[in-house]
């Protein structure tokens, strides 16, 4: 039994005597990924900057009067009276850095440098995303955000300084592409354009249009000139501008984190087929409905429920901030099957193209672009109806602005009514809720594009909407009944966290009414 | 395997060798106090090294040499007796020595073994008898109360809990402060102590700091509990054979209100309908356009108050027909909801062996029915060890296996929560006779149970079950050589491996198209987690123990080896096909993408350690110890690290003879020490992408520096794989935590040991606290984990023990005492936590979170509260500040509410300052009666059950103004200038309740008093004026419990031996958490649980997650063979 005790010994100083160095060698993670290429970042990017938009739209579709709320829920208080507070929406800022940082990572990973194509991409999509911010947020961390390590402490760049910079970027990201002729295209992880490089060219002109209409409405002469000559250099912008709605399609399916994420939001979990809670606690505004109904507008018969206990053609919906607002079960929700529910797999926009051609047709109309003001107009409409009665799965509307009966419908039925004819100047008479009174009043070229424009951008655009109207005040959209003061809501405050972990960066003194640099 | 059979030949082997023997004397001790049986009382036969020890139960019997004439009895604490070797039996009955304290052998690090008066730091020594003599299921929970400075915290009730252990209070903010657990020299963990048979366990020795466990390396900063379980012993062999029954009730529900039913009308109190005195639909029929105060449907209780008559309860079904119920309270159905829990201990062991070959092998089976319907544990624990003496060599294995299983109801959330559902259910409701909500049609989920907004708890019950199977192997094999007389080279290879399959199952249930019910469906689910966990541990070393003159030196050398390995897999389904009952719910019944998971992690460490102990005679001994760890878990440069201690203590009675043979003062010592212990402190707790913990999965701080990139959410998409980056950032050169010990103590024996008093002062700061920081989210990621940070804890430990009553006759009373002041302080955070530091949240309305602060204790409650006046001048000073409200229904009538405060309030600390702990011994022959009891005192918790019951109507709190308009106590009144603004404030004067029927119906104001809105509006609606205000929920956390009573019988040994048969058996009665006493305020439920979930140390907030507390009583019968 000596050699027993021997032998044991022996073993364990044999295996103690492996060099120790190796024995403590097996920390490398097997779990997860600790690099990765650009193209495998760039489709989750994609993806994730689709769904932070849907939450972006969430905020818009109430502070635009598109949405109020349903009796099925209490709260939304910030929704009724526009005492926002550091914690309200602050995900929209946690959000979009943290997805920037996945665009920062392809531009600046050891790999970028092999992928400009992506590296294009993901400046594009960086500016689509830091104009989200700055147009809720005003003066945000730019230079020095998405530093990691590098900079703990972000300072903050001015508004102005951003939006500048936004169209430089945009312009670059353009030559970057033109460049990039030889270089490896993105395929299928670019699951907005699918690596069509020309199209993202177009993408980012239509982007510095929205840019540059969104800063041309102030009074400041210096910066109106700068929009002159930036917009200038649109008329013929090397890749044109887009031509269908820019949808992001990652192949949503009917599986858990896999269904479109305004369908699952607001729609369906999967597997369910009971209606989530969330979408019985949102209902159009009467607003909203009365503008549809007053102009007969086929686009409403796609979007929401018919008021299933009366008549034809009745719609019930919520006026913001009304003290008892309407139940759920028998009033507008949204149709399911519809617009907005299509199915689990619909695409999610990023731009619409009916935005982009009103927004066209207002910069010619103000002559700061060239072309077919009253052209641009009419398409955007059409093309507005086009995104309305998508199929459930195409995730493009059409190649071409292709006239369909509902919209030329639309179009003649409307024939006068200074809200939709180009050509007419006046229109019916409304209370505040766009219940038709008596009399007529005029609409100016202006009013008639943004109204145009707000219907388009319903739901899938709504900030879009918020955004026009901050900088318009048009549509007339009605305030809430228990708004806090008479104003609307201009901005939202600086988040918590970011007070919390920032607070010597950021900007004192602002408020959810302090105007961003825009604004009217 | 191939060890263990080896073993088991080895063993067998040895067992035939040990028949050819001498001639053998056998024979029992028993303590000359009470005649009962001692354990370990040495054997020797005189002048020789022949001997053995004795049994459990005081037996023995050895095997000598012709030659031998006499037998020595030596036990320590005892006198020594000499016996004659005669024909038949030798017992002796051996009796105290009141001068020997100091001798009281230690188990400490290693499983060395060491006098007491040797030690210089803090231990305590339990014998098994003390822990496991009410019959607890887990080892752990006997603890409780019986050592200074250990708190078991028992988090959740369960058929299976896990208690929470630490020592010495909590050192690391966010990592491990749960003490190391040591099972025959194997370093494990709670969740396996837990599973381990209790009769299995022969001593348990506590390790208080890390001053007594530095030799185990970086997880000892906790301190450590150190095992040792039953060994066999020389002599006769030996069978034990024990039954216990107890039964399981309901020791206390929160306070519910019984005077009102269901319905949820806002404003209703003075609207004019109730002016009419209308409060239920006049046609009889269900409400459902909220019309009326009555809804016989509603989850809320706000309704009229119960008069007798006959209502409609719940909508009408499709048939047309409607329950109809009279219109009282049913205050008895939630009790009778929960069943009376019934458990069978049933347990045999056998021991033998002989002075060189010893075994021991048991097996033991519980069953358990909870107190919630269906609720069913199994457990089924399986010993052996041997051991074997070939010369000079020692080889010896212990093997433990653990099979446990439980079917339990999965209480994940609100839709499944038993309880929440049950004291949700309205107090009218016959909730029993909705049992079967299969037949009953008023019991269906469809259209029947009354609940619009809820299901009914026995449906919850049937589609919601966790089956859990765990199967854990516990055990080492073991060598030890001796060398030299002074020097043993000993060899230890341990592991503790368990592997879980947990399967939690919901099935699937829609909602019937026409049901107007607004419940959400349960989609159903399968999800499979199998898990496994296993730790291996190998100790060499070499321990002299040799003596120069006066002088005695003990070293040990020695080197350890820790490798954990842990993995998990889980696959689930989001949503179930179709319907299918419990046990046929599989993966192929699904609809979309199977959902799965699974990591694997790695650690390794080794480590030298040396250990000196220098004696002078016998009073004085210097102790010093050094280890040097090497992680594979920090970077290289970091991972290697060396921690020092020493410690000494003088034993000043035994330096003056005089001294010594004062009759006053037997036993007098002086200690203290100082280590440093580094932890590594990089989160162990693994979690699914369901945010449910892993299973028994651990990743023991593998993989945690380098960034990773996940998966991006729900991708992969197809065929398109992609990443995002993770939101954390790791520090460069990340150090472990370090924890510095100081402590000093004295103990005391007086008066030939009727008082025995001991004494301990600690100190323990913590620095480079591993913390992950919140970081600007505007870097692009969100997290930092950095170094940085200090905890202190400081406190005193006395444990005083009493023998006031020791006479000849047999009649021994003894109380003792312990105590705990444990002043637990965060001397710093890293500056970019903003001065705070989040550690666990309510998940409420009313934003309650856990958090540390400099300065303060932690955890530290932090939440909502209302705005008083503060003006020293005003006689309003220090009262809630009110502010006008309009009642919508009556413009005309002032009312005014509190007013909460925008900001957050620290409310206190959530772990005891205090802690004190009693028990007392009465013993007189073979009867005992013994008792124990347990008071933990200067903290608070949060109730957030406590806002749900006011949001559901159920909870008394809601009830006691009789949900009339009251006048807010303590409140003031603002004053306003001509222009509306608020200039000052004055008193609430108050209002005097007017009676109806016995009743309050309604408040009369005082001259300068307001009343407040008594309703749904106030108490459950508008969160801002209640619900949503933590500082409502806060209570003490102090609690007074008697842990157990326990009475036994044990036949005397002489008359035992008589019968022949049967060498010993005893009988006893216990109760456990007999009773429990916690102040007024606390109306809601034991402040020992929490929502915490394991490893975290965010302890303090108490949900509708834990069941309600329990007490436990029962028998027990043991009979020995």
């Amino acid at each position: 039994m000596n050699t027993f005790s021997k032998v044991l010994v022996a073993a364990v100083l044999t295996g103690l005597a492996s060099s120790c160095k190796s024995f403590l060698d097996v920390n490398t993670n097997p779990n997860f990924a600790t690099s990765v290429t650009p193209p495998q970042l760039l489709a989750n990017a994609e993806t994730v900057t689709a769904a932070n938009y849907t939450s972006y739209n969430a905020y818009g579709s109430y502070a635009a009067s598109y949405w109020g709320k349903s009796n099925a829920v209490s709260g939304y208080n910030e929704e009724r009276t526009y005492n926002y507070s550091s914690t309200y929406y602050q995900g929209l800022w946690s959000n979009t850095y943290d997805n920037i940082q996945d665009y920062q990572l392809i531009q600046t990973s050891a790999m970028a440098s092999s992928y400009p194509n992506h590296a294009a991409i993901a400046r594009i999509m960086k500016v689509y995303n830091f104009l989200l911010l700055v147009d809720e947020y005003g003066d945000i961390p730019y230079t020095n955000a998405n530093q990691g390590l590098a900079n703990t402490s972000p300072t903050f760049d001015k508004q102005q300084d951003i939006y500048k910079d936004l169209v430089v970027q945009l312009k670059g990201a353009v030559t970057d592409i033109n460049n990039a002729t030889k270089a490896t295209k993105p395929a299928g992880e670019d699951v907005i354009f699918g690596g069509d490089m020309s199209k993202w060219k177009a993408f980012a002109n239509s982007l510095r249009l929205r840019i540059l209409l969104r800063e041309s409405s102030t009074s400041d002469a210096t910066l109106n000139a700068y929009v002159k000559t930036e917009m200038a250099l649109l008329n013929s912008p090397d890749g044109g501008f887009i031509t269908t709605d820019v949808l992001v399609q990652p192949n949503y399916a009917a599986n858990s984190g896999q269904q479109n994420p305004f369908y699952n939001t607001y729609g369906f979990a999967v597997g369910t087929t009971n209606v989530t809670s969330t979408y019985r606690f949102t209902l159009p505004t009467t607003y909203y409905l009365n503008l549809n109904l007053n102009q007969q507008d086929a686009r409403l018969t796609q979007q929401y429920k018919r008021d299933s206990t009366t008549a034809f053609v009745r719609y019930t919906g919520a006026i913001p901030g009304e003290k008892s607002s309407p139940d759920p079960t028998i009033s507008s929700t949204m149709l399911v099957g519809g617009e907005f529910l299509r199915s689990a797999s619909q695409p999610t926009p990023l731009m619409l193209l009916a935005e982009h051609l009103f927004s066209k047709s207002e910069a010619e109309f103000r002559g700061l672009l060239s072309g077919d003001a009253q052209s641009d107009y009419t398409n955007g409409i059409r093309a507005s109806f086009q995104t309305a009665f998508r199929t459930s799965t195409s995730s493009s509307s059409a190649a071409t602005v292709a006239p369909t009966t509902q919209s030329e419908a639309y179009l003649a039925a409307n024939a006068g009514n200074g809200l939709v004819d180009w050509t007419a100047t006046t229109t019916l008479q409304t209370d505040a809720y766009g219940n038709i009174t008596s009399g007529t009043r005029t609409v100016s070229t202006l009013e008639k594009i943004i109204t145009q424009k707000w219907l388009a951008e319903v739901v899938w655009s709504s900030i879009e909407g918020w955004d026009d109207f901050r900088r318009t005040r048009l549509p007339n959209i009605p305030i809430s009944l228990q708004a806090a003061t008479t104003q609307f809501p201009a901005r939202l405050f600086y988040p918590q966290t970011e007070l919390n972990t920032n607070a010597a960066n950021v900007p004192a003194g602002i408020t959810q009414y302090t105007k961003l640099f825009w604004a009217q | 395997m191939k060890h263990f059979f080896l073993f088991m030949v080895l063993t067998f082997v040895c067992l035939f060798q040990a028949a050819a023997q001498n001639r053998t004397v056998s024979g029992r001790v028993t303590d000359r106090a009470n005649g009962q049986g001692l354990p370990g009382v040495g054997v020797i036969v005189k002048g020789t090294t022949i001997g053995t020890s004795t049994n459990v139960d005081g037996a023995y019997s050895l095997s000598v040499p012709a030659s031998a004439t006499t037998l020595s009895f030596q036990f320590i604490g005892y006198t020594t007796i000499e016996q004659p070797i005669r024909a038949g039996a030798v017992n002796v009955a051996l009796a105290p020595d009141a001068k020997q304290l100091g001798e009281v052998v230690v188990t400490g690090a290693l499983g060395l073994q060491r006098q007491e008066r040797e030690v210089g730091y803090a231990t305590a020594t339990l014998d098994s008898k003390e822990v496991t003599q009410a019959r607890p299921t887990n080892f752990v929970s006997g603890l409780a109360g019986k050592v200074s400075g250990l708190q078991i915290q028992t988090l959740n009730n369960g058929v299976n809990a896990t208690p929470r252990v630490t020592l010495r209070g909590t050192r690391s903010l966010l990592g491990n402060n749960e003490a190391l657990i040591v099972i025959d020299g194997v370093i494990t963990t709670n969740e396996v102590l837990g599973a381990l048979n209790p009769d299995d366990i022969a001593s348990t020795t506590v390790l208080k700091g890390a001053n007594a466990a530095a030799l185990y390396g970086s997880q000892a900063s906790n301190g450590a509990l150190i095992i040792t379980t039953k060994k066999g012993q020389a002599g006769s062999s030996q069978v034990t054979f024990s039954h216990t029954s107890q039964f399981e009730s309901i020791s206390f529900l929160p306070k519910f209100q019984t005077e009102f039913g269901p319905g949820s009308p806002d404003w209703y109190t003075n609207s004019t309908q109730a002016k009419q005195g209308i409060f239920f639909k006049p046609d009889g029929t269900p409400d459902r356009n909220y019309d009326y105060q009555y809804q016989g449907f509603e989850n809320q209780q706000y309704g009229p108050r119960f008069d007798g008559s006959l209502q409609p309860f719940g909508y009408t079904l499709p048939d047309g027909t409607v329950q109809k119920l009279t219109y009282v309270s049913r205050p008895d159905e939630k009790t009778k909801f929960f069943n009376t829990g019934y458990q069978a201990q049933n347990g045999v062991s056998f021991s033998g062996g002989d002075e060189k070959t010893k075994f021991f092998a048991s097996y033991q089976n519980i069953h358990n029915n909870g107190i919630v319907p269906k609720d069913v544990f199994d457990r089924n624990s399986f010993r052996f060890n041997a051991s074997r003496e070939i010369g000079r060599l020692t080889v010896g294995f212990n093997v433990s296996y653990i099979n446990r299983k439980s079917d339990v109801t999965s209480n994940l959330d609100q839709s499944t929560s038993v309880y929440w559902n049950v004291f949700n259910t309205s107090v009218m409701a016959p909730l029993t006779s909705y049992k079967d909500y299969t037949n009953n049609p008023f019991a269906t989920s469809d259209y029947g149970y009354y609940n619009a907004y809820y299901y009914n708890p026995y449906f919850i019950i049937d589609y919601n079950r966790l089956r859990d199977k765990r199967n854990t192997l516990q055990g080492d094999i073991n060598a030890s050589f001796r060398v030299r007389d002074w020097l043993r080279l000993q060899y230890r290879l341990g592991t503790t491996s368990t592997n879980q399959q947990s399967l939690t199952t919901q099935n699937k249930f829609t909602l019937a198209s026409n049901s107007i019910k607004q419940i959400s469906p349960y989609p159903g689910f399968y999800r499979d987690l199998s898990s496994d966990l296993t730790r291996v541990n190998s100790d060499l070393f070499l321990s002299a123990d040799k003596t120069f003159g006066n002088f005695n030196i003990k070293g040990i050398l020695g080197n350890n080896v820790q490798t954990l390995q842990s993995r998990y897999t889980y696959t689930a389904s989001t949503a179930l096909a179709v319907p299918a009952a419990t046990e046929l719910i599989n993966l192929s019944n699904r609809i979309g993408n199977l959902d799965g998971d699974s990591r694997r992690f790695q650690t390794r460490l080794y480590a030298f350690y040396a250990d000196l102990t220098l004696g002078y005679k016998d009073f004085f001994f210097l102790h010093g110890s050094a280890r040097n760890d090497n992680v594979s878990v920090l970077a290289v440069g970091n991972n290697s690290f060396v921690y020092p201690g020493v410690d000494a203590s003088l034993v000043f009675s035994n330096i003056i003879p005089a001294l010594r043979d004062a009759s006053f003062l037997d036993y007098g010592k002086i200690r203290g020490g100082y280590t440093k212990v580094s932890q590594i402190n990089l989160n162990g707790a693994v979690f699914l992408p369901n945010g449910q913990q892993a299973g028994v999965t651990e990743s023991g701080g593998a993989f945690q520096l380098a960034p990773t990139y996940n998966n991006g959410g729900g991708f992969p998409f197809g065929s398109v794989p992609s990443f995002t980056a993770n939101g954390g950032l790791v520090q460069q050169n990340l150090v472990p935590e370090e924890t510095r010990s100081t402590e000093a103590g004295i103990e005391l024996s007086f008066l030939k040991r009727a008082v025995g008093l001991s004494a301990t002062y600690y100190n323990q700061r913590s620095n480079n606290q591993t913390i992950p920081t919140t970081i600007p989210y505007s870097t692009g990621y969100q997290t930092l984990l950095l170094n940085a940070g200090e905890v202190k804890n400081e406190g005193y430990e006395i444990d005083l023990n009493l023998t006031p009553i020791r006479t000849q006759n047999g009649l021994t009373v003894s109380v003792g005492a312990n105590f705990n002041y444990n002043n637990n302080q965060v001397v710093s955070l890293p500056a970019a936590s903003g001065g705070i530091l989040t550690l666990g949240g309510s998940g409420g309305t009313d934003a309650t979170s856990l958090v540390a602060v400099p300065g303060m204790a932690y955890p530290q409650i932090q939440g909502t509260f209302y705005q008083r006046v503060n003006d020293p001048s005003s006689p309003a000073n220090g009262m809630v500040k009110l502010t006008k409200v309009t009642d919508p229904n009556d413009a005309s009538l002032v009312r005014y509410v509190p007013l909460r405060d925008p900001g957050l309030k620290l409310f206190g600390n959530t772990q005891p300052k205090y802690k004190y702990g009693f028990n007392a011994n009465i013993s007189y022959r073979g009867l005992t009666l013994d008792a124990q009891a347990e008071l933990r005192t200067g903290y608070v918790i949060y109730n957030a059950i406590g806002s749900d019951l006011d949001f559901t109507g159920g909870g008394a709190r809601s009830a006691q103004y009789g949900r009339a308009d009251f006048a807010y106590p303590n409140s003031a009144i603002p004053v306003t200038d001509a222009s509306g603004n608020v200039t000052s404030y004055t008193p609430n004067a108050g209002a005097d309740p007017v009676y109806t029927n016995g009743h309050i119906s309604s408040y009369t104001p005082r001259t300068g008093g307001v009343l407040t809105p008594g309703g749904s509006e106030f108490w459950a609606n508008t969160t801002t004026w209640n619900r949503g205000i933590s500082e409502n929920y806060v209570t003490s956390g102090t609690f007074f419990k008697i842990r157990q009573v326990q009475l036994g019988y044990a036949i005397p040994a002489s008359i035992a031996s008589k019968i022949g048969l049967i060498k010993g058996a005893s009988i006893a009665v216990f109760g456990r958490n007999v009773f429990t006493w916690v102040p007024k305020e606390n109306i809601y439920t034991d402040p020992e649980f929490s929502a915490t979930s394991a490893g975290s140390n965010a302890v303090g907030i108490n949900t509708f997650l834990q069941t309600p507390p329990t007490k436990f009583y029962g028998a027990s019968l043991n009979v020995t063979l």
